[in-house]
Formats: C-alpha cells, structure tokens, sequence
C-alpha cells in the first residue's frame, strides 16, 4: 500500500533521475515501458478525483476555515459529477509519463541505467550524458569458443584449445591494453598534444574525452577471477558499447592464442550511480521510485556533474537557477519523505486540494515553497 | 648582362658525416640543392698536428682540446664552395656550432638534422673571406683562387658548368665561340 | 530450427486434448508438408554445429614458451634496423617493397625469427646494432648497420674476394677471438659512436672499432684507418670482475663488481673522470668523490656522465655546459668525479646522461629530469639544474592502476626513455628520423606510450634509431 493518499502530489514528485538495476534480456525499451506501466498502475490505484478523497482529511480541511461556517451548510452529497473516476475513468496513462535514458545497454547485458522522468529529470539526464562519467562493467568471457557475434548464443565458428592460458599471462595482456587506451585519451581529448595544455592534462591523470561520440577509451582492464574457462574481467570506459566490450574479450583472446566468447556483462556503475542505488525490478513502483529520485537529488549538484574536461572551462549557471530543484527545501522534503510519511502526506494533502490538480513547474515550486513554510512547525 | 659576384668558401664534412655514407650523400645533396657549385673536392686525414695548426685561432679555449681531436679521429671531406655569398651562406646553411640548442632552435640546418653535439657538429665552415682564402690554401695548397677568378668564374657565372659525380665537383664546359663572345659583352 | 518444431508438436497436442478427437490425421498433411525442408535443414545444421563442436584448433604448439622477439625503430637507410629489405627491396616483389629511408613505428625484426635465434642482449651506437643471441645452442653475437670503422667487425663477402662491407643491412655474425666461439656468454654489450665493448663470460673484455681517442682500450695509433680493420682488441690487465659496460660518444666506462669504476677515451671534456683532459688509452681507475664507494650503476649517452652508489647518492662528472652538473659547479667542464646532493629525489637507483638532458630514477619510480632541451614537461625549453619530477600519471599511474611504477630508463642523445613493471616504454624527446618510435616524426614533449605489441624487456637507444628485445605475451 502507498504512503500516498492523493495521486497528483505523488505525480508532481515524479521528476527527477532514476536509477534502475536493468535485469539480464530485458531491453531498455521494455524497461521504460515496465516502470510507465506500473506508475500507472500505482497512481491509478491511489485517490485522485475530488470524490475520493478520504473523509477525515475533508474534515481537516473544514476544521481550518471557521470564518467561512456557512457555507457548510451545503450538502456534502452534491458533486460536480464531471469529475468521477466512473465518468473519466483512470487519470493517468503512460503517456503522461516521459522517461528518457542515457548510455543504454544491450538486452543480454545487466546492470546500472540512469533513467530521466518529468521535465528536470530529463535535462539532468542530458547534464549527466554531458560530463561523460565513468563506467565500470564485469565482463564475464569464457575461452575456448569463437561464435560470429562473440555471444554464446551465436553461431559456432571454431572451438580453440585453452590449456596454455595463464593468469599471468592475461593480466600482462589486460594492462598492455589499458596502457594502450590510456595513450589515447589524449588524443581524444582535442587539444593539441604539443602545448603545454596537454602536459598539464596529462599530468592530471584520467582525462575524458572532448565529445560523446568517440572511440571507446578505456581506462582500467583487470582480471579479477581466472577460473579456465572463465574468466571475469573489470572494466572501466567511457563511450564503450556492449558490443565493443564483447569484442574486446574475443581480441584478448585471439592475442592469447585462443578464443573466447562473452558470457556476461554486468554494468556496476555509472558515475556515481552504483548498483547500491539501483532499483531492482521487484521495486519499480512509484514509493521506491520518488524514493529513488529523491536520493539521487544529491548528485545532480555541478560540482558533482561537471567532472569532465570541461570543468574549468564551462561558466556554472549560478546556483539560484537550480534552486528549485536543488534547494535546501526540496532535499528536506526529501528526508522527511523517509522519516515520516504520514504526517507529510497531510501537508501534501492540503496543499494540493488548494491549488487544485494543476502540474505544471511552477506549481511544482510552489509546492516546495510551501513546504519550507512549514518547516519551523516540524518541531511541534 | 649583369655579372654576379662570386665568393669561395671552404665546407669540411667532419668525421661523422664521413662515417655515415648516407648522411654524407644527404649532406651534400643538400649543399647542391641551395645553389652552391663544388670547385674542388677532397678527402682528408688530419695529424693531430695539422688539426690544431688549422685550428690555431681557437687556441687557449676550452672546446679546443676536443675539436683536434675529433677532427683528427677520421676521414674528413673538403670542398671549395662558390655561390653568391657563399661565405654566408654555407654558414647559414650549416647553422649554429652549438648543435644541441640548434637542433630545436634550427632544425632545419645540417647541424640540426644530422648534427650530434656541440663537438660533433657535422661540418665546419670559414667564417670571412680572409679565412676562406687562409683555410682552402690549407686543404687545396695547389689551387691558384686569382688564376681561377680570371680563367674559369666566367663559366660560373653563366652556369655552362657540369657536374662530375665521380670527382664530386663542377666542371666548366667551354662553349661554343659565339656564346663566349656573348659572355664578352 | 528446434524451437520451430516443439512449438508445432506442442500446437497439434494441445489441439487434440481440446477437441478430445483425433484430429492427428487431419493435420498431418500440412504439417508433414511444411516441416519436412526445414526439418532436414536443422538436422544437416545440427550436425554441422556438432561436427565443428568436436573440432578442437591448437593454435599453441605442445612446449610454447614466451618468446624473444626483437622491435626496431628510426633511421633504416644505415641498416641499423636489420631488416633488409628496407634498404634493398626484394626485385620479387617490385612494387610493393620499397626503399625506406626512415621508420617512425617500432617494426619487427624478422632476420631472427626466421633463423629461430633468441636475442637476450642488445646494444645500440650510431647507425650500427649488436645482438647476442642463442642459436641452436650456441651463444654468438652479430652485428647489422655502418661497419665503416670495423665497429662490428670484420666481413668478407664472398670470402677472399677482398671486397669488405663497410655497411650491413642484415645482422651477421662477429667473429670474436675467444677459445669456445660457439659458447660466447656475453655479460654486458655496449656501443658508442664508432665503436663496441663486448664483455664475454670467462673470457675477456673485447673492444672493436675507432680508436682514434683510446676508447677502445689499447694504444691510440697516429693515422690507423680503422675501416676494413681487422682489428679486435682484447684488454689486457683488465680487473677479472668487470660486469657491465657503458659508452658515452667516444669513451668508455666498465663498472666491477666491487663498485669500481674504470674509463678509458676521449677525455676533452673530463667524461673520463681521471683528472686530466687528455685522451686515456689504458683502462684508469676512476677516483675523485666516488673513491671507496660502491657504484652500482653508470650512465652517459654524449659527454656527461652519471654514477649511482649504492646508498643512492648521485655522482657526476663530465660536460656541464648545459647545466647537467649545475648544481655543484658552474664550470663546463669536470674532470674528477663530484657528489652531487639531491635530497629531494629520495633512493637513487639509475641515472642516465644524454646530450644535454639527463635523468633519473629513484626506488619509488619516479622520474627526475634536468639539463637542457625537451626534458619532458612540456614544450617549454629550458635549462635546469635542479632536478624536477615527471608526473608519475603520465607513465600510465592513475587512480586506477596506482601500483604502476617505472622500473628502468635509457637515454639517447636528444631524447630519453623510460620502462614501466608492465613493460610498457615511453619515449620523449626530439623526434628526429621517428626515432621515438611514436608514428609521427614531431617532437614529443612528454612521455608518451609506444606502440609496442610485446612487452619490453631492455631497450637500447641509439643515436638515430632504437631498438627494443621485447618478450611476447603468450
């Protein structure tokens, strides 16, 4: 059962950045429809016309304007029937949700995938894609196959023996090709390697490349579970795709005079989004999402998205265009989401009941202002 | 026609442009390709006592010591050159002495491309026309510089000259009457 | 093809349970017809994916061993390379070998794969290259590139015809005078400019080429012609335990196991240590401030060089014209050996002196540079006398592999070279004839990672070409 009594005010909080735990076959597509779906589910399933809302909560809302007494004289039992569930039928469809992802992962391919909901949530989801953040993948390979899609579902092509094949000899292979992608980092970069700026970036240690779009850059290749015929390989890029990755474990192996064929992918981070962010699928419902988003509020801040290489140069929009979002009030809200959230779901009540179900952003501010308001009676 | 004034220098491949036939090829193909005719070419071995009679100018300095005896470790080429300013020239062709400056300061000077270091710095040049005449009287003690301005700069001058590779040096052709007539006017 | 089948088997089952008649009969027909191609094409791919199941390929011979294998780089047209047919392309193949002057990638040298020789110790000088190499178990060395003063040896070809190379663009094989020729363990190899020291195991120290400053050891003869000299010196009243040998330009440096160092050549600007600018042709025993220490390692490319005791103190001598030994003197030229302090680098465990630039490596594996020219820190020429660290990211150390550590450096004379514990090489420097090695021909201000499909294991720089024994991954 939700926390929530009123479906528009947990839909206002449906904006924001999501971190999902995307299972193994299961595309992202499916993913995004999945998450629309059971916020549909969810929200239909919480009051959301005039006629639904709880008695007690009507009563509170009387108790409140004394001054206006006659006016409860009307009988309750008149409705503005327009507005019935049996009338409009369900409020919310998929289509009111828009999701957009960033750096998808292929279907067999599990792991971390940031997902942008509402309106901020997709410019912060487009913010993120800009400051090209790290990714760490376990790449599981298994040696001693060759298929034509290096899956091993694919087509046989040979079959190699693997006995000659030691740790040791993998691992010297894995720092020779991250040693390799290292130098090309700066390549990538787009400065002029004969400046002094380049010195200096390259004296920084890990440079990031200067456009999305890039060749694959690579900048940590470990082996960390030899077990012939498997073995797992920890791998940190940016720009890397899960094909690329696939490929990269059949080139290893034909260096190693063998082959071998990709038997996983597992995405571990994304940045600073990490599997224990993530949300497994069982939790894709709309407490665990606004949930998810409020947490992940702390990492859209620019000092934690502008970690690229334009860091120095990109002027920072000052903090106020951000306040609404980033706001000391918005982040309480969040907190106290978590702490108690009955009492919190009245304020919502209220709030919402005055403004009627308007969702448009500047309600959305309103809102937190509201809730700043309120904070000094938190301690009563 | 306007007679262009010819100058002698004396270039010296040192030791290790010597050792190394192709650079030696490369040296002087680019002697050839900035304009410079070879006169007389010559391959020496310098005595540590003739390297420092020829070095006598330098004595008393601190990189005197190690140029006599680098000049004297092997085979070395002389050659007359002759071009417009040739002294200049060769000189700016040959960049500065100090080679391990000169090789990112100039790099595209002999010394900066084959030079080594400041002592092995590929080629000696005569600083003005005095020492011209002072070092090629040195290498080429046979050859006359007045007799040569009177019989053959003529031919220089026009351009009616050969090149011999097997002597490594240009030869002058005597043309027919009527071009040395022309020459006349 | 198999899940096509169950699913069709599966639709006439369920069928028949629904009707409860059996409508096997009715069907059949339509499912024979449409099965039967597709049903032969799973079968004939069924068996052809068992049949390639059971072919296992041995791309590895049963005793495969990591193998050596040699990478050179940098001005061919010396023969230096020792890959022929870079300078005399193969007429079979007109048109598609040509003449090439200069290679600016490190370029296998197949000369020794082909013969099945196994190189262990390489040595470069000025156009020319030594190899030592097992081969069909004898130990032997050869020599490729300028042979013009008999630097590696003495060839005949054909034999007696008096015709004698005075440039091989293949290695072939130095005949040293030794009582086992075929057993010829060599300990250490070193070449300068025109000449080569072979240390042979057992047997003797062994000097080939110029001798025109007693670099090789023995009296310097007034107007010898080294070229088409048959000449090889074997140094006589040599202390027994000489192990390693260092060439600058024109001198030469023995260093003994006890920590002794000998020297011997041009001594202009006092790189021979002996306290007099003269030439030496006697092996001399270096005194001055390394006197009862024990030197552990010794390094000079041009006329400066650089000794390291084995407590880590840094000891210099030679040519200071450019600030190399700026630190404790402002004379360009020194000719004893002086301490030179450099608390600030920690343990010293190598230094290496090129031209005007030189460098070192303490037992972190950090990299020090000083001198004058392209140091490594950017394209900002400048002459230093202090020591100052390279970035230790730029050698492949970051937050994500922070145990990287370089474990050896090399210096040629314009530029410098450095050996991490994965065997990776960085090369820097002036980038004359590609001699870096980087597949551009511009310079390199800052260490940068050399394409090398092995891993390093020495690497010798040359003056206009470099070479890599390099150990291959499987």
């Amino acid at each position: 059962m939700s926390r929530f009594n009123w479906a528009p005010s947990a839909y206002k909080l449906l904006n924001g950045v999501i971190c999902v735990y995307k299972p193994e076959g299961l595309p992202v597509c499916k993913v995004v429809q999945s998450i629309k779906t059971n916020l549909c589910k969810d929200l239909n399933a919480l009051p959301c016309y005039q006629h639904e809302i709880p008695l007690s909560q009507t009563h509170v809302h009387e108790n409140k304007s004394y001054s206006a007494l006659t006016k409860t004289t009307e009988p309750c039992s008149i409705q503005d029937w327009s507005e019935h569930r049996l009338v409009l039928g369900d409020r919310y469809d998929e289509s009111d949700f828009k999701l957009s992802f960033i750096d998808g992962i292929s279907r067999h391919t599990s792991g971390v995938l940031v997902l942008g909901i509402g309106q901020f949530g997709r410019q912060s989801v487009e913010m993120i894609a800009m400051s090209k953040f790290l990714r760490v993948y376990h790449v599981k390979g298994r040696f001693g196959w060759a298929t034509h899609n290096f899956s091993p579902k694919g087509r046989i092509i040979q079959r190699t023996s693997f006995k000659h094949v030691s740790l040791s000899k993998l691992e010297k292979l894995c720092s020779a090709t991250q040693a390799a992608h290292t130098k090309q980092m700066y390549s990538l970069h787009g400065v002029n390697p004969d400046s002094q700026e380049a010195y200096e970036m390259a004296a920084s240690g890990i440079i990031r490349p200067a456009h999305r779009k890039t060749h694959p850059i690579l900048y940590g290749v470990k082996c960390i579970d030899f077990q012939p015929p498997d073995f797992t390989l920890e791998i940190h890029g940016i720009n890397e795709s899960c094909q690329f990755l696939r490929q990269l474990i059949n080139d290893l192996a034909i260096k190693l005079k063998t082959t071998a064929v990709c038997t996983g992918i597992r995405r571990l981070r994304y940045g600073a989004f990490d599997v224990k962010r993530a949300l497994l699928r069982q939790h894709w419902h709309l407490d665990h999402i606004i949930d998810n988003i409020d947490s992940n509020f702390e990492l859209l801040t620019p000092e934690r998205l502008f970690v690229g290489p334009e860091a120095e140069k990109v002027q920072l929009p000052p903090v106020n265009q951000y306040a609404g979002f980033l706001s000391d009030g918005h982040r309480l809200l969040g907190q106290e989401d978590m702490s108690g959230p009955e009492q919190d779901d009245i304020s919502f009540l209220e709030q919402s009941n005055e403004e009627g179900s308007c969702d448009g952003p500047h309600e959305s501010f309103n809102l937190k202002d509201s809730v700043c308001d309120q904070k000094p009676e938190k301690p009563l | 026609m306007k007679t262009r004034p010819l100058q002698l220098t004396l270039a010296l491949l040192k030791p290790d442009v010597v050792a190394h036939p192709h650079i030696l090829h490369n040296v002087r193909q680019m002697i050839l390709e900035n304009g410079f005719y070879f006169l007389m070419s010559k391959q020496h071995r310098l005595s540590t006592a003739q390297a420092e009679q020829f070095y006598a100018e330098h004595r008393g300095k601190f990189f005197q010591n190690r140029l006599v005896t680098f000049m004297s470790s092997g085979p070395l080429w002389s050659h007359i050159l002759c071009a417009n300013d040739a002294v200049a020239k060769w000189r700016k062709l040959m960049g500065p002495t100090k080679v391990l400056k000169t090789v990112y300061e100039e790099p595209l000077t002999v010394r900066g491309i084959y030079g080594l270091t400041d002592t092995r710095n590929c080629a000696h040049g005569s600083d003005s026309d005095e020492t011209a005449k002072r070092e090629i009287k040195f290498f080429f003690p046979d050859f006359d510089i007045e007799k040569w301005y009177e019989e053959e700069c003529i031919y220089f001058q026009k351009d009616l000259v050969e090149f011999d590779a097997s002597l490594f040096q240009h030869i002058a052709v005597p043309q027919c009457s009527q071009c040395l007539s022309d020459l006349a006017l | 093809m198999a899940s096509s089948l169950h699913i069709i088997g599966f639709r006439v089952q369920k069928l028949c349970g629904h009707c409860g008649v059996t409508h096997k009969l009715l069907l059949a027909p339509v499912t024979a017809n449409s099965l039967v191609p597709q049903r032969n094409n799973w079968r004939k791919n069924y068996a052809k994916r068992e049949a390639k199941k059971q072919v296992i390929y041995e791309n590895v011979g049963e005793n495969a061993k990591k193998t050596s294998l040699i990478y050179a780089w940098g001005q061919a047209s010396s023969g230096a390379l020792g890959i022929a047919s870079y300078v005399k392309p193969n007429l079979k193949f007109r048109g598609k070998q040509i003449f090439i002057n200069k290679i600016n990638r490190p370029a296998r040298v197949r000369f020794f794969d082909i013969n099945q020789m196994k190189p262990y110790d390489i040595a470069c000088g000025y156009g020319f290259t030594v190899v030592a190499v097992k081969y069909q178990n004898k130990r032997i060395v050869l020599g490729t590139g300028v042979n013009t003063d008999s630097q590696i040896g003495y060839h005949e070809t054909p034999k007696g015809s008096g015709r004698i190379l005075d440039q091989l663009i293949e290695p072939s094989h130095i005949k040293l005078p030794i009582q086992k020729p075929d057993d010829c363990r060599v300990t250490s190899v070193a070449c300068g400019r025109a000449h080569t020291v072979i240390i042979v195991e057992n047997e003797g120290v062994f000097t080939l080429g110029n001798n025109a400053y007693g670099q090789c050891g023995r009296s310097i003869v007034e107007g010898e012609d080294y070229s088409k000299n048959q000449t090889i010196n074997k140094l006589a009243e040599v202390p027994g335990d000489i192990i390693k040998v260092v060439c600058g330009q024109d001198h030469t440096l023995f260093l003994t196991q006890s920590g002794e160092v000998y020297s011997c050549g041009l001594g202009a600007d006092g790189q021979t240590g002996v306290g007099h600018y003269n030439n030496t042709s006697k092996l001399t025993r270096i005194k001055g401030d390394i006197d009862g220490v024990k030197v552990t390692s010794v390094g000079s490319r041009g006329d400066c060089t650089l000794a390291v005791s084995e407590s880590g103190d840094l000891f210099g001598w030679g040519n200071s014209e450019y600030n190399q030994l700026g630190l404790v003197t402002s004379e360009t030229q020194v000719n004893l050996p002086r301490h030179i302090p450099v608390p600030h680098c920690g343990k010293v465990i190598k230094a290496v002196a090129g031209g005007s630039s030189c460098a070192l490596l303490n037992d972190q594996g950090q990299v020090y540079v000083w001198g004058f020219g392209i140091l490594g820190k950017g394209p900002k020429l400048e002459m230093s006398s202090t020591p100052s660290l390279i970035p230790e990211p730029i050698f492949g150390r970051n937050e994500l592999s922070p145990n990287t550590k370089i474990v050896d450096i090399e210096s040629g004379l314009t530029y410098l070279a450095a050996k991490n514990d994965n065997g990776d090489l960085y090369t820097w420097g002036r980038n004359n004839n590609g001699v870096l090695g980087l597949n551009e021909e511009k310079n390199q201000f800052f260490p940068w990672r050399v394409a090398l499909p092995a891993e390093a294991v020495k690497v010798a720089c040359g003056l206009d070409h470099m070479v890599a024994l390099c150990k291959s991954f499987t």
